[in-house]
């Protein structure tokens, strides 16, 4: 199959909606949504930002460069559904007392929260506007940003999921961001040394 | 203290079973299983509940359940509790008492009068219910094993059968699972068996066919299908305290003011609630149970 950018952005496209049909199809848990809305929106935001960081390995190997927009739509529903986490937290979740006491009390939320705060301004400068603007290697610079944000993402899963559905699949994730960091540090050093 | 259990006692009321019944079927027809008239009418049986405390539906208490021997998600306990027979079912109570016995179900309800008891439960994850239980008092039971002077606690066991309880089949806790109160605890009128919801038989996901109820206690010390019950010198070691002691007490009352770090303990969320709610000191039953913890300091002793 060749690929093209049309066929790419469909393919984007029925992985990001079926995303949102998913819960609805699989007996969504409804005796307590705000738990599943938050379970499931911190695990897709996870997903997400774990297929957006496979996409720049992928341009490299495929050479196929427009694949650049799958990365930019994967990223941008990871920050979709880690708003809709921060939102349903912030309305639902902390009461009668701040998010700085929250932090106290349960420090993963912070951890997630400072995730959270990573991706921000990557999502604000996901277009090309902004490329142009701050110049191809400031943007490239900021958006190294999708590092720590996984890290934090994956280590307050990890935390929060210890006791009950157990650190597996937190351990996955993590694994998962790590082969692909030394996979970029490894190409990249064989690169430099090649230029060299 | 006698005074206290007293007038715990009288707000306890027994419901006939026919105003009971009425009740239950008024209150499962309506829509979505609930009505301000029902509330009102089951509220005035337990004085114990306030007017918010509405009884949360059948529905969600008998499919929202946290019952690790079925799994740890909270819809696995009805998923997977159907494989558990509880017939035949038999309990032994042994330990330092003078007249240790093993009964069977039919033994228990010939020898125990049921009654109902309308409680909030909370659980240690932050969410909370309210439910008609039926069962008999904790400490009428215990007594007629004729406790010595000497045990100072009561240690309750769970069933151990893998092949039944596919969730014991992982290590996630050390089976069988594990309880205890201080005998004191134990004895206190609120202290309750229960075999029954909303007048209808417990189901397995919820501890059938025997489990424990303590309302001002964490959900989880409200042990499940009972199997061995034992009269101790010495604090039992449970099951949450083996797994992880710098999260989980002995004694585990429902306090606010001690937190978790994975959970709210200052707030909690009425299931069928949208947004929390504060939790109460002894999750609102300090009146009574209060007396039981003069002197300690509650944040060493969590």
């Amino acid at each position: 199959m060749v690929l093209d950018k049309k066929k790419c952005l469909f393919f984007c496209w029925i992985i990001i909606v079926f995303s949102f049909i998913y819960p609805f199809l699989n007996n969504f848990y409804l005796i307590n949504p705000v738990e599943s809305i938050l379970h499931y929106s911190g695990q897709s935001s996870i997903r997400f930002l774990l297929l957006t960081l496979m996409i720049t390995p992928l341009i490299k190997f495929l050479k196929q460069p427009f694949l650049i927009f799958a990365r930019k739509m994967f990223g941008l529903t990871s920050f979709f559904y880690v708003l809709l986490h921060f939102l349903v937290y912030l309305f639902f979740e902390i009461e009668s007392f701040g998010i700085y006491e929250d932090f106290q009390a349960r420090p993963f939320i912070a951890y997630g929260f400072f995730a959270f705060f990573c991706l921000i301004p990557l999502a604000i400068t996901s277009n090309n506007k902004s490329i142009k603007k701050m110049g191809v290697n400031n943007w490239k610079n900021l958006h190294q940003l999708i590092y720590p944000a996984f890290a934090l993402s994956a280590f307050h899963y990890y935390l929060k999921s210890v006791s009950k559905e157990g650190p597996k699949l937190a351990l996955t994730y993590l694994f998962f961001g790590l082969f692909l960091l030394f996979f970029r540090a490894f190409k990249l050093s064989f690169r430099s040394r090649i230029d060299d | 203290m006698s005074s206290i259990i007293e007038v715990t006692m009288s707000d306890l009321k027994i419901t006939p079973k026919s105003i009971y019944l009425k009740r239950r079927s008024f209150i499962r027809n309506s829509f979505f299983g609930i009505s301000s008239l029902g509330f009102s009418k089951l509220a005035k049986f337990s004085s114990l509940v306030s007017e918010s405390d509405k009884p949360t539906s059948y529905e969600a208490i008998t499919s929202y359940n946290n019952f690790y021997e079925f799994g740890t998600s909270k819809s696995d306990p009805k998923k997977n509790a159907s494989r558990l027979s509880t017939n035949p079912w038999s309990i032994e109570v042994s330990g330092l008492c003078r007249s240790p016995k093993t009964l069977d179900m039919d033994d228990i309800f010939k020898l125990n009068k049921i009654e109902e008891r309308i409680y909030r439960l909370r659980c240690v994850e932050g969410w909370s219910m309210v439910i008609p239980w039926t069962g008999f008092s904790l400490r009428d039971f215990l007594l007629s094993f004729e406790p010595e002077e000497s045990a100072r606690y009561v240690k309750f066991e769970t069933l151990y059968r893998p092949e039944e309880m596919i969730g014991q089949t992982s290590k996630i806790l050390d089976w069988p699972y594990v309880e205890g109160l201080r005998l004191d605890e134990a004895m206190h009128p609120l202290s309750f068996l229960s075999t029954g919801i909303y007048g209808e038989s417990l189901l397995n996901q919820n501890g059938a066919p025997l489990r424990l109820v303590i309302p001002w206690k964490y959900g989880f010390k409200s042990i499940k299908s009972i199997v061995k019950i034992t009269f101790e010198r010495d604090m039992p070691l449970t099951s949450w305290v083996k797994s992880n002691p710098r999260e989980y007490g002995f004694y585990s009352n429902v306090n606010p003011e001690v937190n978790h770090p994975r959970w709210s303990q200052k707030t909690e969320r009425r299931i069928g609630e949208w947004l929390r709610r504060k939790t109460l000191m002894y999750n609102g039953y300090g009146e009574e149970v209060k007396d039981l913890y003069k002197n300690m300091d509650l944040k060493k002793w969590f």
